[in-house]
């Protein structure tokens, strides 16, 4: 397994973890405990752990006496950021349509919305970038290791 | 010039129109009638854009090459660095937005906002994309002939 599917696989854990932590959460708070969904929302601070991806640069260092990508790898790299940025592209767009015409032209929306929307972007990106990178290289330990 | 490069002239040349045309259209409409309900219409000509696979078709017949390995390189990378490019632009202004605005139950915005978001996004990847295909080109008419 390469760097690129490492950072991948880790990325993808981290997010899945992230995600299935707020959605438990959420549904203890609202359906267990009995909170209005306002304050049961709460439970989407488990999103934060997604914060963690940053690290993976860190934890999968490069090595500075090996060669890390060659071109396959980079044109993997680059299929899977386009394929990311195409479906975050129509995500965007519903995203943006959807409260105009379930509002109406005249309604409003909290720029809570929009912070959400950045955060929930870069997420959908690392997430089907790495389901990306992970299905091109065979979802298994077929690639190189060249750390 | 080929043809990725004709089509990145024909996209800058329609949306700088569209821009200078409508602002035009939109400062004379107030100063004569002190609001603007007509002229953003002109913001229509951006129609214009989808004519590009009639305007520049893809030449027919078995020896004729449309594009090499160089030219998807080209297109990709100026793809890549567009998506790249609006994100860093999206994500600073709505944290612009979020920080200026406050974060009260006062602070919200018109939902028209959000689908001129999506439509300023599209142009501006556009324009990026364009700008991004005749610089790997080397702006001048070097792309091979299609």
């Amino acid at each position: 397994m390469n760097r690129a599917q490492k950072i991948a696989r880790f990325n993808l854990i981290v997010i899945l973890i992230a995600i299935s932590l707020s959605t438990i959460a959420v549904s203890v708070l609202y359906f267990v405990v009995g909170l209005p969904m306002r304050r049961a929302s709460g439970g989407f601070g488990f999103i934060g752990i997604c914060g963690l991806m940053g690290l993976s640069p860190l934890l999968y260092k490069r090595g500075s006496d090996k060669v890390s990508l060659d071109e396959r790898d980079l044109m993997i790299l680059r299929n899977a950021s386009l394929g990311a940025y195409s479906i975050f592209w129509v995500l965007f767009v519903l995203a943006a349509m959807i409260p105009f015409f379930v509002l109406g032209p005249k309604g409003m929306v909290s720029v809570k919305y929009l912070v959400a929307m950045v955060f929930g972007g870069i997420i959908i990106v690392v997430l089907i970038q790495s389901v990306i990178t992970l299905g091109a290289y065979g979802w298994g330990v077929k690639g190189k290791n060249r750390e | 010039m080929n043809r990725y490069q004709k089509l990145a002239w024909f996209n800058l040349i329609v949306i700088t129109a569209t821009i200078l045309i409508t602002t035009t259209a939109v400062a004379i409409e107030i100063h004569l009638r002190g609001y603007s309900t007509i002229a953003p219409l002109f913001i229509v000509i951006l129609v214009l854009l989808k004519l590009n696979p009639f305007l520049f078709k893809k030449p027919k017949g078995r020896n004729k090459v449309v594009s090499d390995e160089r030219d998807k390189f080209i297109v990709k990378r100026a793809v890549s660095f567009a998506y790249i490019t609006f994100w860093i632009v999206f994500f600073v202004s709505s944290l612009a937005i979020h920080i200026f605005m406050g974060m009260g139950p006062k602070s919200s915005v018109p939902t028209i906002t959000l689908p001129l978001m999506a439509f300023g996004g599209a142009v501006f990847i556009k324009i990026v994309s364009s700008v991004a295909i005749l610089v790997q080109y080397g702006r001048a008419g070097k792309g091979e002939l299609s």
